[in-house]
Formats: structure tokens, sequence, C-alpha cells
């Protein structure tokens, strides 16, 4: 026979081993979170790309405006787009 | 060299770090994006549509847009430039008398200060010479629904009894066409059309829209299923040939800007046609800006994520912020996503109201772990909270499959094609 004492102690045990149980298989589960983290990689190549078409751009339009005007309104048109940015159309 | 401060990449946003602000920011001055839907009623059953309600024909009330208008601009939540989109139902089935009333509601109520400007996302089967007359009066900006050729189109946008409407949107098309009307067109993308980016390309070519926009078949609102949504690794690999082929064929460096000597002989020679020499794709056009824009990697979110930089209002004066598809749907936790109605309530909302704040925290939180986490957060700022809803029930979640394929492939795809034919740096 279980004293008292005994009994409680085995029933602590069980929700222990039943917490523990269940935070293992909170562990196991999968989650909506994409296992990903920032890629310095990434990060650098972005900015490599960004400047060298900023680059261009700068040129191109001192370039232009500089040549009789011929086109520099276009040039400009790019670079602010009335419509920009498009959020809208996806509706 | 000017640059544009607009919608999502504005200069004056609240300092702080994004997921750290105690309370939602102020409404005043930000509202960009206007989404107004004069019905739910759609006159086609597309297969994948999010819109839950469009079988109901109800119309706005004009007294609706009367208060809903009052409310906005006393309020000063207009930017200076605001676009107001008709949509969220098939915006043509309402009279032009209505959209008469309605534009004279929205300019009697607006400060001179805001220069609005009226949008129609339309699936273009109503489209004829008087709606056309309607669109060059009031300086309407057109998008058209069209997802390719017919044998692709007609899978998908159909009427309530199963026929294609392909034929009938290119007549409403040739109407624009033959009357030099501009439009852009929006392109869904559904698992099938990534097999064929060149017959896509060679359709939208032919037709010269002023901009093609490729959606992907979302999972969102009331579409819970997507073709993309299978076989994940597939169908990316899918989506990033597609997208490359695409990218190759738009031409989007040689015939635009980037590589120098040939953008200074193009504008020489067609000073005035250059503008209109290639198809521009959104998708390109986006990264594009975004990486030439001076505010790059400053930013702390996007509109859709960003509370007042969107208002949709439903047609019974139901009125929320943040992604349009969000209005009227439920989220766990949080329940009915609208934040009132205009016949009743404030807009903005008190920046105490429970379910706003509910609704703030948990997107704030999302875009928090989009920024710690995600490699093209200064691209995307953050994703779009409906198809976080929609895919993951939760919007505290970062990637779902829209930002995988729209935006992370797609931004990859972009890299690259910049990276070959950028001149390396203080070489041009």
């Amino acid at each position: 026979m279980m004293t008292t004492i005994q009994k409680m102690r085995l029933t602590i045990i069980k929700l222990l081993k039943a917490s523990l149980g269940a935070l293992a298989l909170i562990g196991t589960l999968p989650t909506t979170e994409a296992n990903t983290k920032i890629d310095p990689g990434v990060t650098e190549r972005m900015e490599d790309i960004r400047l060298r078409l900023l680059q261009v751009s700068e040129t191109a339009n001192k370039i232009v405006q500089e040549d009789n005007n011929i086109g520099t309104g276009e040039l400009i048109a790019w670079n602010d787009w009335p419509n920009w940015p498009n959020y809208w159309r996806n509706y | 060299m000017r640059w544009p401060f607009h919608i999502g990449i504005k200069s004056d946003f609240k300092s702080g770090s994004v997921g750290y602000e105690k309370i939602p920011p102020d409404w005043t001055g930000q509202l960009q994006l206007l989404v107004i839907q004069p019905s739910p009623f759609c006159n086609l059953d597309c297969d994948y549509c999010y819109l839950p309600d469009r079988n109901n024909t109800i119309r706005m009330e004009l007294k609706t847009l009367e208060i809903a208008a009052k409310k906005i601009f006393s309020a000063n939540l207009p930017a200076r430039d605001l676009s107001v989109v008709w949509h969220a139902g098939e915006p043509l089935v309402v009279s032009r008398d209505w959209y008469e009333s309605a534009f004279d509601i929205l300019s009697e109520n607006c400060s001179s200060s805001v220069r609005i400007t009226h949008n129609f996302q339309t699936n273009g089967v109503l489209i004829d010479t008087n709606w056309i007359s309607f669109f060059r009066n009031h300086d309407v900006r057109l998008g058209v629904s069209l997802d390719g050729p017919a044998w692709l189109h007609d899978k998908h946008r159909r009427t309530r009894d199963f026929r294609g409407t392909h034929a009938r949107v290119m007549k409403g098309i040739d109407k624009l066409k033959e009357t030099e009307m501009p439009f852009h067109v929006i392109c869904v993308l559904t698992r099938e059309s990534l097999d064929h980016p060149d017959e896509i390309f060679d359709f939208f070519s032919n037709l010269k829209p002023q901009q093609l926009c490729f959606n992907i078949e979302e999972v969102e609102a009331a579409n819970s299923t997507s073709s993309l949504a299978t076989n994940h690794l597939e169908t990316e690999k899918a989506f990033r040939i597609f997208m490359t082929q695409i990218v190759k064929r738009a031409s989007l460096l040689r015939n635009d800007h980037a590589l120098l000597n040939d953008e200074i002989s193009s504008v020489k020679e067609r000073p005035t046609e250059s503008v209109n020499r290639r198809m521009r794709i959104r998708e390109i056009d986006d990264i594009i800006y975004a990486l030439r824009h001076p505010a790059f990697g400053k930013q702390k979110g996007n509109s859709q994520n960003i509370p007042g930089q969107i208002l949709n209002l439903a047609s019974d004066g139901r009125f929320s912020t943040f992604s349009p598809e969000l209005l009227g749907q439920i989220a766990p936790n949080i329940g009915d996503l609208s934040l009132g109605n205009v016949h009743f309530d404030q807009i903005p909302p008190n920046s105490q109201e429970k379910k706003y704040v509910l609704q703030w925290e948990a997107i704030q939180e999302g875009v928090k772990r989009c920024k710690e986490t995600c490699s093209y957060f200064d691209l995307c700022l953050g994703g779009s909270p409906s198809n976080k809803l929609g895919e993951t029930e939760s919007f505290e979640s970062t990637e779902t499959l829209y930002c995988k394929l729209t935006k992370k492939i797609m931004i990859e795809v972009v890299l690259n094609a910049l990276d070959n034919e950028l001149p390396h740096r203080d070489l041009c």
C-alpha cells in the first residue's frame, strides 16, 4: 500500500513527465516561421548592385542634361514616376 | 537628380525601430490609398477570387460615401497625393451616374492641397465607348485583369455558368486600343502559367499595356487553396525559371536606363518615343526603383503594414486599414478586422481601441520578425498582412508562399540580371 506522501510524489512525477513530454512535442512541431537568417553575402551583393545602378543613372542623367537638354525630361521622368509605387495595382 | 517620395517609401516615417513603438502612429497626412467598394458584386466568378461576397448586389449609398469623405478629409488624413481605387467587386457594374455623384462628393470634401487620382481595376468585359469617355473625362487610370492567351485565361476567369471570358475582355481591350486609352494589366499566375513564359510574354507584347503586373494565385481571404501551394520546391523552381525568362525578354536594362551608351544614344535618336519603347513589368520596376531610392535601407514598413496609409471602405460603411483584402476577415484572437462603420465610428479609430491595437501589435511583431530574419527586408519591408493571415492564420509570421515567390525569388532574379548587365563600379 502506498502512503499519501508516496501517492503525491507519484502524481508530481507523472505531471512533470507529462509537462516535459509536452515541451518536447512542442519543440518538434512544425512552425510557420521560416528557418531563415540574414545572409551578409546577400546584403553586400545588394549594396554593390545598388551603387552600380546609382552610378549609371547619375552619369546618364548628367551627360544627357549637358547635351542640349535632349531627353532630360525622359530620364527625369524615369526617376519620378507619377504612378510609383504600384501597390494600388494589386487591387 | 530628383527623387520621389511616395507610398511606402516616405522619408518622414516615425523614428524608432520596428516593433518597439508603444502606440500606433498618427494617421494625419498619411493616407495614400483609399480603396472603395461601390458594390461587392462581380459579374464573373473566377475560381481563385479572394472576395467573399461577390454574389451580393448591394450598392454603396452615396450618403455613406459622403459621411466617410467628411470624416476622412476633416481629419486631414490624406497625403498630398491620394489614389482612390474603385474595386473590391467589379466596379463597372455600378452606373456612371453613381460615379459622377461619387466623384463630386470626394472633390467637394477634399481640401485644395490634396490631389486625387481615380483608379479602376476591372475584369474588362463591360468596357465600352461610354465608359472610355467617362475614364477620359475624369482622367481615370485603368487596370484590366487578363491572364494571357485564351486557353489559359478561360480556365479560371469564367462566368457563373462556367463560360470563359477572354473573348469579351479582348473586345473591351480592342476598344481601349482603338481610342488610345492607356491601361495596365494584372495577370494572375497559376501553376500552369509558369510553364509558358514565352507564350505569355508574346501575348502581352502584342497587347502593349502600359505596364504588366504579375500577381500570383494567392491563398488569402475567400480563396483558401492555390495551385502554387503544392509541391513547394518544384513550384519555386518553376517560378524562378518563368521569371528569369520574363526578365530576359523584357530587356530591362538594355532598353531602359542602365547601359549608359545605349541610354544616351537611344534618347538622342528618339527623344519622344523612348518613354514607351518597352513594356514595363511591375515586378522589375519595383525592385529597381526601390534600389535607387535614397531612403533605401531606412524604411520601417510598407503601406500594407503601417496603419493609416491605406483605408478600405466597404459598401456598407465598414472600414479597415492595412491590406485591403483584410476588410471583413476574421483573425484568431482578434476577431473581425473591420475597425468600425463610418455611420457610427470615428476615422481614425481611437488609438486605445482594443481591436485596432491588437491588429497593429500583431502586424508590427510580424514586420519585426521579418526584419530580423530576412535578407530581403529592405526591398519588401515586412510583407503583406493579408497573405500572412491567409497562409499561417497569424500576422506574426514571416515567410509566406506569396513572399517566397513574388519577393525573394523575384528579387534574386532581378539582382542576377542587374549583376550581369551593370558595369562594375567606377567603370562606367
